[in-house]
């Protein structure tokens, strides 16, 4: 009957450390989709830079954050820093490859850049009719 | 106790269950419109100064002085928008032109203050064009029309501009834009101003956004969790 006892009682014990283990490490997960949702929150209330604090703050404690490197990079476009943003979108393909939702982001900046280096209208006029 | 033991280990299963059911059901991304600015490897704050040159004119009416048009418009606009000086030169175009050649723009542009040459090519042509119309007409008195085609004619007018930006100091092509718009009117007597200020300030617009990185609305998706691959 002591045994018995002894032994639910180590096994409650061995439990609540892997809880407490657990914890900590949900803690830490639950740190970093804290810092990307406040930074969505300021990106959706246009304060970028405060946004952009936030997903710096998760790479910090999570370096191989794709949604960090992903919502950076929309940030850094947004601010008009291409080079960066293509860097940050090319990471975050990279620790989640076929991602759809970074796939079309990085499919936006490239065109926008490969858009811009092209000559308009050429060959294509816009003809406007005027009545 | 065994009982006991079998409903906490129950407890933890299920509780791990929920955990992870709750976070495969929350929204993993966001779409977001915001204004983003357009792509441009330039950046004009750079440049102290801007020198307008004369464009060189391949095609133009003998009684519209497109030279003087472009330069007086491209002027005006560069003014509203740019911070830095802004200057006016006369080059002599040569016979041979060589656009992608450093040397060839250095002997145009030379000595202009490490500014930002602001040149290029025009053309503006009016032509009038038969086009296939169709006008309705009542063959029998009655609620039906028919519709008869006959020819009519219509004045186009095209302005081609070939803009190229240079760096003074080195004749460094910094950007080169082909621009070519069109536009059809059926009123003949309309003089040719109309038809380029309209034109033109379809090309300004264009290349605008583009010097001075306006901003157009754009989607995005941001991300709210990591995504295991």
């Amino acid at each position: 009957m002591k045994s018995e006892s002894m032994n639910a009682k180590r096994f409650i014990r061995r439990w609540v450390v892997i809880i407490l283990v657990l914890a900590s490490l949900a803690c830490q997960k639950s740190q970093v989709k804290t810092q990307l949702q406040v930074g969505v929150w300021a990106a959706q209330n246009d304060l970028w830079e405060e946004a952009i604090f936030h997903w710096k703050k998760v790479l910090e404690i999570k370096p191989d954050s794709a949604a960090a490197h992903n919502n950076l990079g929309v940030a850094y476009e947004k601010k008009g820093l291409w080079e960066e943003a293509l860097k940050e979108y090319e990471q975050a393909l990279k620790l989640t490859p076929k991602n759809t939702y970074v796939e079309s982001n990085l499919k936006k900046i490239r065109k926008k850049m490969k858009d811009a280096a092209q000559p308009e209208s050429k060959g294509k006029p816009s003809e406007k009719e005027k009545k | 106790m065994k009982f006991q033991l079998k409903s906490i280990y129950l407890f933890i299963i299920l509780s791990c269950g929920l955990l992870c059911l709750s976070s495969c059901l929350s929204e993993s991304s966001l779409k977001i419109k915001a204004e983003f600015p357009r792509y441009t490897a330039l950046k004009l704050k750079d440049f102290p100064a801007i020198v307008l040159t004369n464009f060189l004119i391949e095609q133009a009416s003998p009684d519209f002085d497109l030279n003087k048009e472009i330069t007086s418009y491209f002027l005006a606009e560069l003014k509203q928008k740019y911070r830095g000086q802004l200057a006016q030169k006369t080059i002599i175009w040569p016979e041979e032109k060589k656009w992608d050649d450093r040397q060839f723009w250095l002997g145009l542009v030379r000595n202009d203050g490490g500014g930002l040459v602001f040149t290029g090519t025009a053309s503006f042509k009016q032509e009038i064009r038969k086009t296939l119309g169709t006008r309705d007409y009542q063959e029998v008195e009655g609620p039906f029309r028919a519709s008869k085609p006959f020819l009519e004619e219509r004045t186009v007018a095209t302005l081609s501009l070939r803009i190229f930006l240079i760096r003074s100091e080195t004749g460094d092509v910094l950007l080169k834009k082909e621009y070519k718009e069109t536009r059809a009117a059926e009123n003949f007597r309309e003089p040719m101003d109309f038809a380029f200020f309209e034109l033109v300030q379809l090309i300004k617009t264009k290349l605008f956004n583009l010097l001075f990185a306006i901003e157009q609305p754009e989607e995005r998706y941001l991300l709210l969790k990591d995504f295991k691959p």
